[in-house]
């Protein structure tokens, strides 16, 4: 059975807005060696899987598909990656300091940006990906699945 | 005063090519805030928060975060340092970023831990402004700036 690109990475964005959520939970329970784990898992999950797949697979190839090597689009997906790794460093400084009140703040601001940042992502590049990537959608799959190994 | 797409550029100031201004100060210390084209693409600023002043931070982490109804960011610092002044006007009305933001809405003043290196990493010019011009097309910005 093969996969589409779209379902596979609309799936992972749910699995990973999951895990920040049962984050937040485990914090506002006080629970601060889960929080952390929870938060190892997602941070392993989106940058070390799902942005790294974007950035050297299917941005490129979405640029190739449009044509456009400096797309506006993918620019700005790509400095959101940017802008969400320092905010994930910051937030397991927060966890590991047991600090509350800065990591309701910044997962506060961190929830925008990827609400923000996955739609556009789920609306506009995604549903093109199947065309400019055909029959790579169980390669992404695996890639994805072996993050969560 | 350079312009370009309707973002101003002011020529005598310090850029991280990406979001922030850097402006030295007569007594060492460094004034930050965000440039015209970035609070453009920010949208109306609705929350505002900035490190208390005596926090330290390194390079690259955010010395505030802001964010409008649907967008959120940080204002990230260039180089290592502490905070010693905070623009406490933001605080309570963000949205003066909108409208002034090389002006009465600077973020924050810094220390910088390596006076003599605080500026390696930052452009400023004709150097700066070419390399502006080129973020505003990547993004596709067109400034417009709030009067209120």
């Amino acid at each position: 059975m093969t996969h589409a690109i779209q379902d596979i990475m609309q799936h992972d964005h749910e699995r990973l807005d999951k895990l920040l959520a049962e984050t937040e939970i485990a914090v506002e329970k006080g629970h601060w060696q889960e929080a952390e784990t929870l938060f190892q898992g997602f941070r392993k999950g989106i940058v070390g899987a799902h942005m790294t797949i974007e950035e050297y697979l299917l941005f490129p190839a979405f640029e190739r598909w449009s044509q456009d090597e400096q797309h506006p689009l993918t620019a700005l997906l790509r400095k959101g990656h940017q802008d969400l790794r320092v905010f994930f460093a910051e937030i397991e400084d927060s966890l590991q300091q047991h600090d509350t009140e800065e990591f309701a703040d910044l997962l506060s601001t961190v929830q925008i940006i990827l609400k923000q940042h996955d739609a556009k992502e789920e609306s506009e590049l995604y549903p093109y990906l199947d065309e400019a990537l055909p029959g790579q959608g169980d390669f992404v799959r695996q890639k994805i699945a072996a993050a969560q190994e | 005063m350079s312009e370009y797409r309707g973002c101003e550029l002011p020529e005598d100031l310090f850029y991280d090519l990406d979001y922030i201004w850097v402006r030295p100060e007569d007594d060492g210390l460094f004034t930050i805030g965000v440039t015209d084209p970035a609070q453009t693409m920010s949208g109306r600023l609705q929350k505002a928060r900035i490190k208390k002043v005596g926090t330290h931070l390194e390079a690259g982490r955010h010395v505030a975060t802001l964010e409008s109804g649907k967008w959120a960011g940080g204002v990230p610092v260039p180089f290592a340092g502490e905070v010693v002044a905070r623009n406490e006007l933001l605080l309570d009305d963000p949205h003066l970023i909108n409208i002034d933001p090389y002006g009465d809405a600077w973020i924050t003043r810094l220390r910088a831990d390596n006076l003599g290196e605080a500026l390696a990493n930052l452009h400023t010019g004709d150097e700066a402004l070419t390399a502006l011009r080129a973020w505003i097309e990547r993004y596709d910005v067109q400034c417009m700036r709030c009067s209120e």
